[in-house]
């Protein structure tokens, strides 16, 4: 157990790169299918980092959910939304681009340092919570939430079949 | 009180039954020509509900969901809010016919996540309603004919509206690690200082950021004006009120935890302060009517700020009235700009030329929130600014309310520009088309009177904003 203890920031490490690496495949990946290969890996590290919290049935529905079904899903809309005609917009100025990465490393850096200085690790171990009590918490104290994510997804998949049915016609 | 749970919640039960009724509607029809004409009447009998529904308290869903006088005050504002939204949107000159009735069923939905904010006090849950509230926001915005602007806005507030709700998400992981709860109730006995509790400070902060974003607050205030300008007149109307209720009752909810002089209340003056004055000097070099209400209200953002960060209960009820105020004169200005447009098309300043002697009473509605949203006595957006004002004062923020009161003057300039340009201009050569009936002067008429009624009378409704503030600071 010590030797596996010992190993554990090595882990995180792995799994940050992953995370990372896919990461930016999905963003900068030009072609569609490379960038949903990239946020499946990103999404595959998430999974490797639940791992890590002891949450092994979180890690599990991680995989089953996201890296199975969210990303066939998204592979689906891809293959039914057709390529926008006409060349992609040019990304700006390169002043514009260096700009940009101000603004985006920014935040970065300051969460970063953040996270390092004022969380400290409180427990040796995450305690280990049994699925029976993520279940009774989801259908109590956060019951109210549970439901209204339903609602939340009807109304995105209602939003999406109009605008995507509007799509369609115009062709 | 002995009530049962159902009649406890009933504003939102009525608003989800509607939103179910317009879906069953869509289902009935697959050619999507449903008569809608009921819908308005339908909407008015929910502000009866909310009204009844006032004095109501209680706890439901394992106390994550909190019936109290600040959420039966938002929920009357926002069933008024959506009442007239729909009629002003019933005929949509830029909608398609078979989109009307998805339409409205989004609408409907959007208003429901929005009540559901006004009550829940339970971080996981204020996320989620927020979110069922801008999904369906983020579809009807693109809703606009076949016009690329409306697509482009679409995108826009999608893209934004993601990031800034990720910002969110990652502030409550900061929030649960560091207090570890996320009970409002519970989060309320806890340290916000940066010295005590650092990663609870920055947690909330970031937390908070989501709700800057749908009040269009300084650094999350780009979205607004491209946004109300792409989306057709209508949806900009519900876009630029209705959504801001939401985002206020959190943050009143929210500054409750703060006291004056704690780093996060300083830095959300900072950022009010920016806010009014980067708005307010943006929109004096506008053209495009929407654009102007669009950085108007990046700047109203910046004056809800000032009963923020008071610490009182004074301030909370101030931010809370001023909000409603801005609702009516905005429901009040966009009305003016709907009716006017006839076929849909955004309008220019030149567009109101001569709008005294075409249409003397849109433009009297059209001098009326002009005048409100400068903050002129005898209107509400006066009693507002004055309630914002003297509570803020003296409570370690007086730089602001002078920040406040220097940027009312300059808004002066482009407020009353349209009015000038109503009143005294010449019309243009080519006056755009508009027939307004007399249904709608009539609620032209309803909303202007509201607006001095507000600012003539305004205790009866300060005084329940009152109440709910003192709940929430006693």
């Amino acid at each position: 157990m010590q030797e596996l203890q010992a190993l554990s920031p090595y882990a995180y490490g792995l799994y940050l790169l992953i995370i990372l690496g896919g990461s930016l495949a999905a963003a900068l990946c030009k072609n569609l299918i490379r960038a949903m290969a990239g946020l499946i890996t990103a999404m595959l590290g998430a999974a490797g980092m639940y791992m890590m919290l002891n949450a092994p049935f979180v890690a599990m529905m991680q995989v089953l959910i996201y890296v199975g079904a969210v990303s066939v899903l998204i592979f689906f809309a891809i293959m039914l939304t057709k390529t926008p005609a006409g060349d992609s917009p040019e990304l700006g100025s390169s002043s514009k681009i260096a700009a940009g990465l101000v603004v985006g490393v920014m935040p970065f850096v300051f969460l970063v340092s953040a996270c390092l200085n004022y969380f400290k690790q409180q427990v040796e171990t995450p305690p280990d919570i049994p699925v029976d009590q993520l279940g009774q918490d989801l259908l109590t104290r956060y019951a109210l939430g549970f439901e209204l994510i339903s609602v939340v997804l009807f109304v995105a998949m209602a939003g999406a079949v109009i605008l995507g049915f509007e799509r369609r016609r115009s062709q | 009180m002995p009530t049962s749970t159902f009649l406890l919640c009933l504003p939102e039960l009525y608003q989800m039954a509607l939103a179910l009724v317009l879906f069953a509607v869509i289902l009935a029809n697959p050619n999507q020509r449903a008569n809608l004409s009921w819908l308005p009447a339908a909407a008015a009998v929910n502000i009866v509900l909310a009204a009844c529904a006032l004095p109501l308290k209680g706890l439901l869903f394992y106390d994550a969901y909190q019936i109290d006088g600040l959420s039966q005050f938002f929920k009357l504002a926002i069933a008024a809010g959506f009442f007239i939204t729909t009629l002003n949107a019933v005929r949509q000159p830029t909608l398609e016919t078979d989109k009307r009735t998805d339409y409205f069923f989004l609408l409907s939905v959007s208003a429901l996540g929005l009540m559901l904010l006004a009550s829940t006090v339970e971080l996981v849950s204020i996320y989620i309603a927020l979110e069922a509230s801008s999904y369906s926001l983020y579809a009807i915005i693109a809703l606009r004919g076949k016009d690329r602007r409306a697509a482009e806005a679409g995108i826009k507030y999608i893209m934004f509206g993601a990031a800034a709700t990720a910002i969110s998400l990652y502030g409550f992981s900061y929030i649960l690690a560091t207090q570890h709860t996320s009970y409002i109730s519970e989060l309320a006995a806890k340290s916000w200082s940066f010295a005590e509790a650092p990663g609870a400070a920055i947690g909330l902060m970031l937390f908070l950021a989501g709700f800057f974003y749908k009040l269009a607050l300084f650094p999350f205030h780009f979205w607004c004006p491209d946004v109300y300008q792409g989306s057709s007149n209508e949806t900009a109307a519900y876009v630029a009120t209705l959504p801001k209720l939401g985002a206020v009752v959190v943050l009143v909810r929210m500054a409750a935890l703060l006291k004056p002089g704690l780093e996060i209340t300083t830095l959300i003056a900072v950022f009010g302060a920016l806010s009014m004055t980067y708005g307010n000097f943006a929109a004096l070099a506008q053209k495009d009517l929407k654009r102007i209400l669009g950085y108007s209200s990046v700047a109203h953002a910046g004056y809800v700020t000032l009963g923020l960060v008071s610490g009182t209960a004074q301030g909370l009820a101030a931010s809370a009235f001023y909000i409603v105020v801005y609702l009516v004169m905005n429901l009040a200005c966009f009305w003016v700009v709907c009716r006017l447009s006839g076929n849909g098309e955004n309008l220019q300043l030149e567009d109101l030329g001569g709008l005294f002697k075409r249409q003397p009473f849109l433009a009297f509605v059209l001098a009326v929130s002009a005048f409100s949203l400068v903050g002129l006595p005898p209107t509400a957006g006066f009693m507002g600014k004055l309630f914002l004002i003297t509570s803020a004062w003296n409570h370690g923020y007086n730089w602001l309310v002078i920040v406040a009161a220097v940027n009312t003057a300059i808004s002066i300039y482009y407020y009353l520009n349209m009015v000038r340009h109503a009143y005294t201009k010449e019309s243009p050569e080519y006056p755009i088309a508009a027939k307004p009936g007399a249904a709608s002067a009539v609620w032209g008429g309803v909303l202007a009177a509201a607006v001095l009624f507000l600012g003539v009378l305004p205790s009866p409704v300060f005084q329940w904003a009152l109440t709910a503030g003192k709940q929430l600071l006693p």
